[in-house]
């Protein structure tokens, strides 16, 4: 059985279907019918907790009580004519920058036979392909037309880097503490019940958690954390509309990380999982844990002013980053004196 | 020698900003010289948003002459309405009654609230506190209500006359500004725990783009922003006009709470203690409304004032608000000319953005609270 069992199972393909056939139609299928929905959804419910929050209605005429406004906007925005016409070598950019973004998809943690590439270090591969990401992100603003798209591509660097090294030592933590730096090892340290949990299990844990997304928040430029580029610098609307797929998409599978490094990972309340079933509550469990804690850290920064960003990366390296080596040096302390 | 030769050259940058942009507060041109996210050089330039007003004051007749008056700031249009009737009442050497000196005090205080709110609304959003704007905005909503209630309009009111204002009190409105009065006290209190109490509310604000004494003296700097700065000039207590003398009220200075004297963030405070002391005034004018005329003579089309000119003064929202009236004893104005506080505080503004970041290029903008309609008219 390979650990990529339960996508097969899903599409009902043979078992000896090659590795890329099984990655091309699981993530084009994911793509479509899950990413695309979910971001939709998630930004109807964002819009209205939000809104709710700031004693407005929110979207309410498209759909009942406006569920379908994503899907006016997501309409709205592919059907405008390109303004703007990008270089080559923006082109060029782009797509190396959503090919990066979206080979993550490889080894992502979605269930215990859903993850393609199960090597011993597969949860740092995410890092490597969201570095590439952010690298053709300052690449762009450096081709860029004025100063101003400099500046961006710039700060975006400089911004990505500094919430890196603390959500990598926060990764170094975690594998102290399981003893492997793979998926499956880690989400098996934290069957069982919910104080199995990294997070909940001791003190360091918790604190490494918060870190984790924290730093993930600063690199995806998420509120409070300043948002350099809003994504309608010289772009099309369709370029537009993909860019904020990829925002989400981003965000998404951060949150998926931190549900599987702290928050149980695809546990479901330490039922068996196993064949068709198992994988998609494996899945379900996954996704539902990381859309709640992107609708939470959303709603919360809502009631926050946006941070500066040189104000951000002094709270990177002067707050963040020796926190997380506190925590790497006190679960390392933990590990040896009390055990898992 | 030839290590210097070698050395890599850096050169400045230029950035331009406006006429239309979202971090400017009306239209304008901003030309930033940057070394690389710091300010090295501004320059502005208005006139963008320049409508001929003062013109177009000889070609109307005196009792039209209120029309333009209310769009030098739309915003604060109640203050303009006030220079103006005051400059003609002592040109014709009218007495405003009683009844109609308190009904433009309270008219002229709630404007002034409701041109805070707009303030901490507008620099809420451009620290991107969008929570924080949508609250204020609710409670503005409160005083445009009243307005609507007494004269008809949200905006741009067009309510007092030569001689008082065009209508009297409306059934139900004292009882609702005191309604207004406490719910906005209440909500006062919210807005110091999220603003004056929120730490990174804070950081953002205090030590941007503080102003000195000595320059609040050298600029013409009036209002609250020269209040910020410790200077103390408020027009309703040093040529208190339409009832102010009659009601004590404090003028809140600017302390240097969080960063340093005359910063953002003290800008902020002041407007805040601001609407506190106006909250209070209202509600003494409300209570000490004495029976009698709101109107002592009845302004018609054919109005003339005699040959003559007057300046008035008038304390608006953003500070000093002149108006300089000339007649020769025609249907029309000779001349209306207008010394707005927004058009010192504008000149300010390059040397207040020199080593400031880029990114704090809206804020700072926000907590001057210029008003570009009231430079260029």
């Amino acid at each position: 059985m390979t650990h990529f069992q339960g996508w097969i199972d899903f599409f009902g393909l043979p078992s000896e279907a090659p590795a890329p056939l099984v990655f091309f139609v699981s993530m084009t299928v994911f793509f479509l019918f899950m990413i695309i929905p979910l971001s939709l959804f998630m930004n109807f419910l964002e819009r209205k907790m939000t809104a709710d929050l700031q004693a407005r209605v929110g979207p309410n005429r498209v759909g009942s009580s406006g569920v379908l406004q994503g899907f006016a906007d997501m309409l709205k925005m592919l059907s405008k004519s390109a303004h703007v016409s990008e270089t080559s070598r923006e082109r060029f950019w782009l797509s190396m920058q959503n090919a990066a973004l979206y080979s993550t998809f490889a080894a992502l943690p979605l269930g215990s036979s859903l993850i393609f590439v199960n090597s011993e270090l597969n949860s740092l591969i995410p890092f490597v392909a969201l570095s590439l990401y952010f690298v053709c992100q300052s690449l762009i603003g450096i081709d860029g037309k004025n100063i101003e798209e400099l500046l961006l591509g710039f700060r975006s660097g400089f911004q990505f880097v500094s919430g890196l090294i603390p959500s990598f030592i926060c990764v170094l933590t975690v594998g102290v503490y399981t003893g492997s730096l793979n998926w499956s090892e880690i989400a098996q340290v934290q069957n069982g019940s919910p104080f199995q949990w990294i997070a909940l299990s001791n003190p360091f844990g918790l604190v490494t958690g918060l870190v984790f997304i924290l730093s993930g928040m600063l690199m995806f430029q998420t509120p409070p954390f300043h948002q350099l580029d809003r994504g309608m610098r010289h772009r099309s609307a369709s370029g537009l509309a993909v860019y904020r797929i990829n925002q989400f998409y981003a965000t998404l599978i951060w949150s998926v990380f931190s549900v599987t490094l702290f928050f149980g990972a695809w546990d479901f309340f330490g039922e068996d999982s196993s064949g068709f079933i198992g994988s998609a509550v494996e899945m379900f469990s996954v996704l539902l844990k990381a859309c709640v804690m992107m609708i939470l850290s959303r709603v919360i920064a809502k009631a926050l002013p946006q941070i500066r960003m040189d104000q951000m990366t002094d709270f990177s390296w002067k707050v963040l980053t020796p926190i997380s080596l506190v925590c790497f040096l006190g679960m390392t302390l933990w590990v040896v004196g009390v055990g898992r | 020698m030839r290590f210097s030769q070698e050395c890599l050259s850096t050169e400045l940058s230029l950035m331009h900003l406006g006429p239309i942009h979202p971090s400017l507060p009306g239209p304008m041109k901003l030309a930033l010289q940057v070394d690389g996210e710091r300010i090295v050089r501004a320059e502005i330039e208005t006139g963008y948003l320049h409508k001929g007003l003062e013109k177009s004051y000889e070609n109307r007749n005196w009792f039209a002459s209120m029309i333009p008056t209310d769009r030098i700031d739309s915003e604060g249009s109640i203050f303009a309405e006030m220079a103006l009737c005051m400059a003609v009442e002592q040109i014709c050497n009218i007495q405003v009654p009683r009844r109609a000196q308190m009904i433009r005090l309270i008219l002229s205080e709630l404007n002034r609230v409701s041109c805070h709110l707009t303030y901490l609304a507008r620099v809420a959003q451009s620290v991107g506190f969008e929570t924080t704007t949508h609250y204020i905005l609710r409670e503005r909503e409160l005083i445009l209500d009243l307005f609507e209630l007494m004269t008809g309009s949200r905006f741009n009111l067009n309510f007092f006359r030569y001689g008082g204002v065009s209508a009297d009190i409306t059934e139900g409105f004292i009882e609702r500004i005191f309604e207004v009065c406490r719910i906005i006290q209440i909500r006062l209190r919210e807005y110091h725990a999220l603003m004056i109490d929120n730490q990174s509310f804070v950081t953002r604000l205090a030590w941007l783009g503080p102003i000195s004494a000595e320059d609040v003296y050298l600029m013409g700097i009036t209002g609250p922003n020269a209040r910020a700065s410790g200077v103390i000039t408020d027009i309703r207590k040093s040529h208190p006009y339409s009832g102010y003398d009659l009601i004590d009220f404090r003028v809140p200075l600017g302390m240097g709470a969080a960063g340093t004297v005359g910063d953002s963030f003290d800008r902020l405070k002041v407007r805040l203690e601001e609407i506190q002391e106006s909250l209070l005034l209202l509600t003494h004018a409300a209570e000490s409304v004495p029976p009698g005329d709101f109107s002592c003579i009845r302004v018609t089309h054919d109005f003339t004032v005699p040959a003559g000119e007057y300046f008035s003064r008038v304390e608006g929202a953003r500070g000093f608000l002149g108006c300089h009236v000339v007649s020769s004893g025609d249907f029309s104005p000779v001349r209306v000319q207008w010394r707005t506080p927004s058009q010192n505080q504008l000149q300010i503004v390059p040397q207040l953005l020199k080593g400031v970041a880029l990114q704090d290029v809206p804020v700072l903008l926000s907590t001057l609270d210029l008003s570009i309609p009231e430079v260029d008219r």
